[in-house]
């Protein structure tokens, strides 16, 4: 884990916007978060992949089950989200896409929710 | 349960209330339908019980007590007025609703929520047991729960039923009565926080404990193999608008052979009426204006019913909740909510029922936007309009007037989507979207007898509504057009063209003249304001069908249509320009007095009802009069 929740990203102790996975990675982010290492005798730029890795459930493969790290969002709308199952450490899937590409039906719990794209983005998965 | 071997019990008193609680879907309002005996909505999809309902239970379950079913709950975070209201009485802060004891309601395949759930209900300390639902849907999702350790681990009677059969209801109440008014021994329920991350891992502690639930295969694959089909990337529209075409092809194709039977039968019970006594004021009053009146509206009650039929049917099997899912991103995009799409598919049907399903709308905006575009949608009330303008404009074949009702319907959507999307963008400029957050329930083979029930339920309280003000209204209508003042005699039968109706009529045509429609159409238009539908019976009232005709009532008001004129220019009143006058006035205006009553009490304020009254009938003659004249100017008559 390289920022699990309560702490502080590099970036955004270093006062930068944290960058997207999207941006980093030409896949879209789905095979993780990526990080520079240093390799020894080798004074190129070494990009590095991370597992396992913090991503909005947006950016989740289907039927993939994967771990709630923290919901980042408006304040009200996560208390219902935490209320409704969404808990930290709960192990949630996205198990269908609405064929508009929103919303989508994730499995919580037992249950089968339907969320908006923009309420998935808010649970942050590892 | 170990409880039933103490019967000994205080008989509850007369107003002892037992309120049924739990979360949406969890078969709450089935189970009121099992304990009562009685007709209720028993639906899938979250959120359909809208109000209170109320019942005693059967005689055969014990002592009768109150049942009330309260509306189910996701969250008491953020909540919709319809959870709100829940919450309210579940933490004994209602006026009216007092609740005594609970009969909680938990899903058995989703434990951990529902339970948590139970939190709430088992911290207000009063006499509850647990009924365990969904049990038949335990070998789908590869689980088993042993009732009797779920019981002993939280310390509340645990009881399994099947509301669907009535398996395990008689031992709820038996178990509810050893509770004899107190709590049975532990309450593990009252322990659970308020916090949910806090709750949720004590549930899950408890149940782990308990061993009550053993996993023994994959989660339930049948919903997720069907989901893939029906929220398929491509099959996924298709599939959802094959299922309102049917909806639609049903209600008109499977009426027929009902309607002709109703307009057959009223046809002749007035014609009979009447002929007892051809002269009696009295005979033809009751065979012309009542019996006649309510008959052409009541030939379309085959098509409500189907109408609620289906759409009970498509709630109970779980499909409506995927196709609010289906539409919720053009929904939103216009403003509204994915639920606002059963709100506006039972506005098809009528208005009301949909202005109260718009409750499960948590957000105050949407749930306003939703209301606001409701009465455009093509309610059941306009059919008997349409179906007969579209057979007076369209004397040929039935397939060029089914072509066109599917148009009207059609475009009452689209125009509905497009004055949402305006009002929001005009009016609410700084909108937030509200949650989604919506619960998809498991696929059910539907149970035919519920539904049939609560078809028949819901049906019958529709007649009741709409059949009151109907039958006066005719009643009113026959008589103000068949009484006029006569010099000396002051109120007596006359002649059509010196009654009460007539001059009303002959006040306000100068207004109904650019639409094209003279003051016998004008009291038609004005009658509907009652229900729509009462436009059909007024206008063979005022046109003076006769009943005993031979033909069927519809056909003799269609031949007095083509060859009435106007009594100054002796020019026809039904040409195609006015018939699609009346047709455009019909499809915006807002000629439903229930209606703008329902608005009024929902919102509690005049302001939307009164807005709505205004703007739709305004909007509505405005477009009437510019089709007509238009119409006109480019040679149609």
């Amino acid at each position: 884990m390289i920022f699990p929740g309560n702490q502080a990203s590099p970036w955004k102790s270093a006062g930068l916007p944290a960058p997207s996975p999207k941006r980093l990675l030409p896949d879209g982010g789905s095979s993780g978060i990526v990080r520079t290492v240093k390799v020894e005798n080798d004074s190129r730029f070494h990009l590095q992949v991370v597992d396992p890795v913090i991503r909005p459930l947006t950016a989740v493969a289907l039927n993939k089950s994967v771990r709630i790290e923290r919901l980042d969002g408006p304040h009200q709308d996560c208390a219902r989200l935490l209320d409704l199952g969404f808990t930290p450490g709960e192990e949630i899937s996205v198990t269908q896409w609405a064929p508009l590409g929103d919303p989508l039906v994730v499995r919580v719990r037992g249950a089968l929710l339907a969320l908006r794209k923009r309420e998935a983005a808010w649970i942050l998965v590892e | 349960m170990s409880t039933e071997t103490e019967p000994t019990t205080p008989s509850p008193s007369k107003d002892h209330v037992v309120c049924l609680v739990g979360m949406p879907n969890s078969g709450k309002t089935t189970l009121m339908n099992a304990l009562t005996g009685g007709n209720f909505k028993t639906a899938n999809y979250a959120g359909v019980t809208v109000s209170l309902l109320r019942g005693r239970s059967k005689p055969e379950y014990g002592t009768p007590r109150n049942i009330v079913d309260l509306p189910g709950v996701h969250s008491s975070v953020a909540p919709s007025p319809e959870e709100e209201l829940a919450v309210e009485v579940i933490e004994g802060r209602h006026s009216k609703v007092k609740p005594d004891a609970f009969i909680l309601v938990v899903d058995a395949t989703q434990l951990e929520r529902h339970l948590k759930f139970g939190g709430l209900v088992g911290r207000q300390g009063k006499p509850t047991v647990i009924a365990l639902t969904m049990v038949d849907l335990l070998d789908r999702t590869g689980q088993s729960v042993n009732a009797l350790k779920l019981s002993n681990a939280l310390g509340i009677p645990v009881v399994p039923v099947d509301p669907r059969t009535g398996r395990g209801v008689k031992e709820l109440f038996a178990a509810l009565d050893g509770l004899g008014g107190t709590l049975w021994m532990g309450n593990a329920l009252a322990e659970v926080s308020s916090e949910p991350v806090v709750a949720f891992k004590q549930v899950q502690e408890l149940l782990r404990r308990s061993g009550a639930v053993t996993r023994t295969a994959q989660p339930d694959s049948l919903t997720s193999r069907i989901d893939r089909f029906v929220l398929h990337r491509y099959f996924g529209f298709p599939v959802f608008f094959l299922v309102l075409i049917s909806l639609f092809a049903a209600i008109f194709w499977l009426g027929q052979p009902f309607m002709d039977l109703i307009e057959g039968a009223f046809g002749f019970a007035a014609a009979s009426v009447t002929s007892i006594a051809p002269d009696s004021v009295l005979m033809r009053f009751l065979g012309d204006g009542v019996i006649a009146g309510v008959g052409a509206v009541a030939v379309f009650f085959p098509q409500i019913m189907i109408l609620f039929f289906l759409m009970t049917l498509l709630e109970d099997s779980g499909y409506l909740a995927r196709g609010a899912t289906l539409v919720d991103r053009p929904l939103s995009y216009l403003g509204l909510h994915g639920r606002s799409f059963v709100p506006m598919l039972s506005g098809f049907a009528c208005a009301i029922p949909a202005v109260f399903a718009a409750r499960a709308i948590p957000a105050r905006r949407e749930r306003l936007l939703t209301i606001w575009i409701l009465p455009l949608m093509s309610c059941s009330a306009r059919l008997p309009v349409y179906a007969l303008l579209l057979a007076a404009l369209l004397s040929g074949a039935a397939w060029q007037a089914g072509i066109t009702l599917a148009a009207i319907y059609i475009s009452s959507l689209l125009i509905g989507s497009l004055v949402a999307g305006l009002t929001a963008r005009i009016f609410m400029k700084h909108r937030q979207p509200s949650l989604l957050a919506m619960e998809l329930p498991a696929y059910r083979v539907p149970r035919w007898w519920p539904i049939l029930r609560m078809t028949w339920a819901r049906g019958s309280a529709y007649l009741k509504r709409a059949g009151v003000p109907i039958l006066i209204v005719s009643a009113v209508l026959w008589l103000i057009s068949n009484f006029g003042y006569v010099p000396g005699a002051l109120i007596a039968p006359t002649p059509m063209e010196r009654s009460f109706a007539s001059e009303l009529g002959q006040k306000i045509e100068p207004v109904l003249r650019p639409m094209g429609a003279d003051w016998r159409v004008g009291v038609g238009l004005i009658s509907a304001f009652a229900a729509r539908e009462v436009f059909v019976s007024s206008m063979a009232i005022v046109f003076h069908v006769d009943s005993a005709d031979e033909q069927t009532q519809q056909e003799g008001l269609l031949k007095t249509m083509r060859t009435a004129t106007f009594a100054d220019t002796g020019q026809k009143i039904f040409t195609p320009a006015s018939i699609i006058g009346l047709i455009v006035f019909f499809f915006f205006s807002l000629q439903c007095f229930s209606t703008v009553a329902v608005v009024r009490k929902e919102m509690n304020s005049w302001k939307l009802a009164g807005l709505q009254l205004v703007f739709y009938t305004g909007l509505g003659y405005a477009l009437a009069v510019a089709t007509v004249q238009a119409l006109r100017a480019f040679g149609v008559a």
